[in-house]
C-alpha cells in the first residue's frame, strides 16, 4: 500500500518536530522571569514558611538541573502523564481534556464557516473576474484580514449581543453561544481562503482541460465544480490546513473576550500564574494536534491527486 | 439610576390586574423587602480565569472565589462594615484574659451546617487548627498570617472554645473575622477529605451550594434554615431573600460591561472606570460605591537601593512631582480618588492627619533635587557626580498607562523613569525577590481588615524578603520596629494609635511608598437589585440582604 508508506513515513518525521517542541517550550519557560512557588504567596502579609515553599519546589522537580527536568518529562508525557499544575494541584492531562471539547466546537465551526465562506466567495470572485462582485469581495477580505481580532470581537459583542441581544454576551452551552465567537473566529481564516480560492480558480479555468470540456460541450456547473474546482482544491486543502493551527491559537483570545472556557484560556491563566506544567503540557498537546492536523492534509493530497501518492 | 420607568409602568399594571389592595401601587412595592428572584453576577479576575478551589481556609488567595465563599460560610465573630466595630456571628459573646492571651468563646446553640449537623466548639478549634498546620503551606499563607500569634484551640464543650494566643495581638479579633477564618465542619471535612471539600463544600452560611461547572459558573441556593447572620444585616435572625446566585468569571471589561447591558447577567463586580458613566447615567442600572481599607496603591521604593531610588531626597522629590488629580482623571476618568495618606482615609482614627504626604508641587520638587546636589545635565536629565538620575519602575500591564503618565511628570523635573512593563507574576517577583530594584507599582492592600496593623507586615524589617516577603519597600528602620512590636501587641487603643500615628509620620517621611491612588470596588446591578453590602476591608460582599424587585424578577429574562 503506498499510501500507507506514504503516511509511515510522514508519521515519523513527527518525532523530532515533537522533539524540538518540547525542548524549546521547556527552555523558553526556563528563561521565563518569576518564580512560580513564590507566586503562590505574592501578596502574603509577615513571613511565610520558606521550608514549605522549599518543599512545593523539590515535589514539583523545580531544583532539578534543567536537563533532567526534561528528560522527567519527556518520560512522563509520553505516557500520557503532562504533570500536575502547580496552582491547582490538578493533573494537567485532566485540565486539558476538561477544557477541550469547547475548544474543538469553536475550532470545528470556525473552520466550516471559514471553509464555506471561504471557498464560495472565492469561486464567485472568480467567476466574476474582474467585475464588481470580484472587487467588492477581495476588497472586503483584505479589510478583514487587516482588523485585529479582539476588536472585532469586541465591536460584535457590542452590537449583535448588547444592542440587538440576538446571542448572549459570554459563556459556553448551546449554539447560541457559539455562532458569535466562531465567526469572528472563522471570518477571519474566510478571507484568506477567498483569496487563495480566487486565484487558483482563476490559473486552473485557463488551463487547457477545461478548454477541452468546455469543447466537448460539458455543462458550465460541472465544469466549473468537478474539472476547475477539484484541480484547484490542493492549495486550498494546504491551506485549510495550516488554518486550523491558526484557529486553533486564536481560540486564545477569541476565548478570553468571550468568557468561554477552554484551552486557550487555559493556557492563558497559566502563562499569567507562571504554572509551567500547565503551559508546556498545553503548549505540547496543541503541537501534537497541529502536527497531526498537517498530517491529515498530507494524507488528503494523496485521495485527492493519485500523483502524489505515487511519488512518494 | 433609580428604576426605569418602564418598570413602573409594569407595577403599576400588574397592581392594577391583582385588583387587590395589598401592596400600595408600582411605586411603593419597590422599596419593600421581597423573596424571590436570583442575581447572576459576572466577576473579573486580577490573575486567573478560573478559581481553583471553593475551601475558604487554605485554598490559597483568589479574591473574587472568596466573594463567592462568603455565601456559604460563617465567621466565629463579625465586624460592623462602617465602624469596624467586633460584633457576634457564631460566638454570642467572648472574655478575654487581662493578659490578652486566652479568648473564650461562647458559641451560640442553633447553628447547623446544612446537612443538619450542629455546629459545636469542636468545629471552631478543627478550623483554627486546620489553617495553621503547616501541610497546607503555602496555599494556606493567608489564612495563617491571620493567625500568626495563635497558640491552640480547645473545645472546652459543645459551646465554648478557648483559643491561647502565644502573644497578645490587638488585631486578633478582626482577622477571626476575615474570611479566610470561616468555620468548616469537622466532620464533613474528614469525610470527603481535603480535595472533596474543596470541590464540593459545606458550611454553615445564609446560601447552600448548589454547583460548580468548570465551565466557569457556579451556583448558590437560599439556605431556609439559615437564622443567625451578623447582627448588623438587615435580614438577621432570618434566611436571605433572593432564592439564588449564580456567579461567572469574565476577565474581559468590556466583555463584563455588555453583559451586564445586554441582561445576561443582573450584576457585575469591578465596574470599569470608563464604563462607568454610562450605567450611572441610565435609570435602568444602579452604581454601588465600595471603598476598600488598608494602603491604597502607589508607588513602592527598594529603600535599600544602591543607586539614586535608596536616596531619600530623590524619593521626596518624586512624591512632590506626581499630580495625582491628573492620574485619576487621564487614566480613570476620575472614577477613583487620590491618596494623601499611608492609610486609606476612610480608616478614620487610625489615620494620621499630620502625616499627610505634600500637594502636587513640580518648583519644590526640582529645589529638593537641586540642594541635593542633582544638577539638571544636557537632554533635561539631571546628574550627580556622572550618575543620571534615571530609574527603573517595574510595572504590571494593568497599571502600564498610570505608570506612563507618571513617567512624563517625572521628566518634567529631570528624573528619567525607564518603564519596564512585565507580567503581574514577574512583577511580583521583582519586588519580592531578593535582589534590588528601584521602584515598582504597588498595589492597595487590604490585609487587617480596616485595622492599621497591616503597617506592621509592611514596615517591620523582619519581613524583608527573602526572610518574608510583605516589606517590599526594605523599610528598615529600628525606631519604627519598635514601635510596630509595641503597637500591634497593645490592647491599649489610645497607646496602639500614638504609636501608628509615630510610624505612619516617619514611614511618611522617609517615602518608603508613596500613596496615589484610592481605588474603589464599585458593583454595578440592574436597577432592582438591592442590599449588596461590602464587608469591612472592601474588597468583598455580604450577600446575606440582597434581594431583587418584583419588577425586575418578571422582567429579567433569568428568572
Amino acid at each position: 500500500m503506498p499510501l500507507m508508506r506514504f503516511l509511515g513515513a510522514r508519521l515519523v518525521s513527527v518525532i523530532p518536530v515533537m522533539l524540538g517542541v518540547s525542548m524549546l517550550t521547556f527552555g523558553l519557560l526556563y528563561l521565563m522571569p518569576g518564580d512560580p512557588v513564590l507566586l503562590l504567596v505574592s501578596g502574603v502579609e509577615g513571613d511565610v514558611a520558606s521550608e514549605q515553599i522549599q518543599q512545593i519546589r523539590e515535589e514539583f522537580g523545580l531544583d532539578d538541573p534543567l536537563p533532567m527536568q526534561y528528560v522527567s518529562f519527556v518520560g512522563a508525557a509520553l505516557t500520557g502523564d503532562l504533570g500536575r499544575s502547580i496552582h491547582q494541584g490538578h493533573e494537567v492531562t485532566g485540565l486539558i481534556l476538561e477544557a477541550l471539547p469547547n475548544t474543538l466546537e469553536l475550532t470545528g465551526m470556525a473552520l466550516l464557516i471559514a471553509a464555506l465562506v471561504g471557498i464560495s466567495t472565492g469561486v464567485i470572485a472568480s467567476l466574476f473576474h474582474g467585475r464588481w462582485p470580484d472587487r467588492v469581495s477581495m476588497f472586503g477580505s483584505l479589510l478583514w484580514l487587516s482588523m485585529p481580532e479582539f476588536w472585532m470581537a469586541i465591536v460584535a459583542i457590542m452590537v449583535f449581543a448588547s444592542w440587538l441581544g440576538w446571542f448572549p454576551v459570554f459563556g459556553a452551552g448551546g449554539i447560541e453561544f457559539l455562532i458569535l465567537p466562531a465567526t469572528i473566529l472563522g471570518l477571519r481564516s474566510a478571507a484568506a481562503i477567498a483569496r487563495l480560492t480566487r486565484s487558483s480558480m482563476l490559473e486552473v479555468t485557463h488551463a487547457q482541460y477545461i478548454m477541452t470540456a468546455r469543447a466537448r460541450g460539458i455543462g458550465e456547473p460541472k465544469i466549473l465544480w468537478v474539472h476547475a474546482l477539484r484541480n484547484a482544491i490542493i492549495p486550498i486543502v494546504t491551506l485549510l490546513g495550516l488554518q486550523l493551527g491558526y484557529l486553533l491559537g486564536s481560540t486564545v483570545v477569541v476565548e478570553v473576550v468571550f468568557s468561554r472556557p477552554g484551552v486557550g484560556s487555559l493556557l492563558i491563566d497559566a502563562v499569567l500564574d507562571k504554572d509551567v506544567p500547565v503551559i508546556r503540557g498545553t503548549v505540547l498537546f496543541l503541537a501534537v494536534i497541529y502536527v497531526l492536523v498537517n498530517l491529515i492534509v498530507d494524507a488528503t493530497y494523496g485521495l485527492l491527486d493519485p500523483r502524489i501518492r505515487e511519488a512518494a | 439610576m433609580r428604576r426605569s420607568m418602564k418598570a413602573v409602568g409594569i407595577g403599576v399594571t400588574l397592581a392594577l390586574l391583582a385588583g387587590c389592595g395589598g401592596t400600595e401601587g408600582g411605586g411603593e412595592s419597590d422599596a419593600e423587602r421581597v423573596d424571590g428572584g436570583e442575581v447572576s453576577i459576572a466577576l473579573p479576575t486580577t490573575e486567573s480565569f478560573d478559581m481553583n478551589s471553593l475551601d475558604p481556609n487554605v485554598g490559597g488567595n483568589r479574591i473574587y472565589a472568596h466573594t463567592i465563599s462568603m455565601t456559604m460560610f460563617d465567621q466565629l465573630v463579625s465586624q460592623e462594615p462602617e465602624s469596624g466595630e467586633i460584633m457576634p456571628w457564631i460566638a454570642e459573646s467572648w472574655d478575654v484574659s487581662d493578659d490578652g492571651l486566652e479568648y473564650t468563646f461562647q458559641l451560640r446553640d442553633d447553628v447547623t451546617f446544612w446537612d443538619g449537623e450542629p455546629l459545636t466548639a469542636e468545629d471552631v478549634a478543627f478550623t483554627f487548627e486546620r489553617v495553621v498546620d503547616p501541610q497546607y503551606m503555602p496555599e494556606s499563607a493567608f489564612a495563617a498570617a491571620s493567625m500568626s500569634a495563635f497558640e491552640s484551640a480547645e473545645a472546652v464543650d459543645d459551646h465554648t472554645v478557648v483559643v491561647r494566643l502565644e502573644q497578645p495581638q490587638a488585631a486578633f479579633l478582626a482577622n477571626v473575622a476575615r474570611n479566610f477564618l470561616s468555620i468548616v465542619p469537622k466532620h464533613y471535612v474528614e469525610e470527603v477529605g481535603d480535595e472533596g471539600f474543596a470541590e464540593e463544600p459545606m458550611g454553615s452560611g445564609p446560601f447552600t451550594f448548589v454547583e460548580w461547572q468548570r465551565d466557569g459558573h457556579l451556583t448558590v441556593e437560599r439556605n431556609p434554615d439559615y437564622a443567625w447572620g451578623p447582627p448588623f444585616t438587615e435580614t438577621a435572625g432570618s434566611a436571605p431573600s433572593v432564592e439564588r446566585l449564580t456567579f461567572t468569571y469574565v476577565p474581559e471589561d468590556s466583555t463584563r460591561t455588555a453583559a451586564l447591558q445586554s441582561g445576561q447577567v443582573n450584576a457585575i463586580m469591578g465596574v470599569p472606570p470608563l464604563s462607568q458613566e454610562s450605567f450611572e447615567g441610565n435609570d435602568q442600572f444602579e452604581v454601588v460605591e465600595i471603598q476598600k481599607n488598608g494602603q491604597p496603591g502607589g508607588l513602592t521604593f527598594d529603600t535599600s537601593s544602591p543607586g539614586p531610588a535608596g536616596e531619600v531626597e530623590v524619593r521626596q522629590a518624586i512624591s512632590l512631582a506626581i499630580d495625582r488629580e491628573a492620574l485619576n482623571s487621564a487614566v480613570y476618568d476620575s472614577k477613583h480618588e487620590p491618596a494623601y495618606f499611608l492609610l486609606e482615609e476612610r480608616m478614620g482614627d487610625w489615620v494620621n492627619e499630620e502625616a499627610r504626604f505634600p500637594d502636587f508641587d513640580p518648583d519644590a520638587a526640582a529645589e529638593v533635587l537641586d540642594e541635593a546636589g542633582w544638577q539638571e545635565g544636557p537632554g533635561g536629565i539631571r546628574s550627580k557626580d556622572g550618575v543620571e538620575l534615571s530609574l527603573d519602575a517595574t510595572t504590571s500591564t494593568q497599571m502600564q498607562r498610570t505608570m506612563t503618565l507618571i513617567q512624563s511628570q517625572l521628566k518634567d523635573i529631570g528624573i528619567e523613569l525607564n518603564v519596564d512593563v512585565v507580567s503581574p507574576a514577574e512583577a511580583s517577583a521583582v519586588i519580592q525577590g531578593e535582589d534590588n530594584y528601584d521602584l515598582a507599582w504597588g498595589n492597595p492592600i487590604g490585609w487587617t481588615n480596616g485595622m492599621p496593623d497591616l503597617l506592621y507586615s509592611l514596615y517591620h524589617s523582619r519581613f524583608i524578603p527573602p526572610n518574608g516577603t510583605s516589606n517590599e519597600t526594605r523599610t528598615s528602620i529600628p525606631e519604627v520596629d519598635s514601635l510596630l512590636e509595641s503597637a500591634v501587641q497593645s490592647l491599649d487603643d489610645e497607646q496602639r494609635r500614638e504609636d501608628f500615628d509615630q510610624v505612619q509620620s516617619i514611614v511618611g517621611d522617609y517615602v518608603s511608598y508613596l500613596p496615589l491612588l484610592s481605588f474603589n470596588a464599585n458593583i454595578a446591578v440592574a436597577s432592582g437589585v438591592h442590599g449588596i453590602m461590602p464587608e469591612r476591608r472592601g474588597t468583598y460582599v455580604y450577600f446575606h440582604d440582597v434581594w431583587v424587585s418584583e419588577n425586575l424578577q418578571q422582567s429579567w429574562p433569568g428568572n
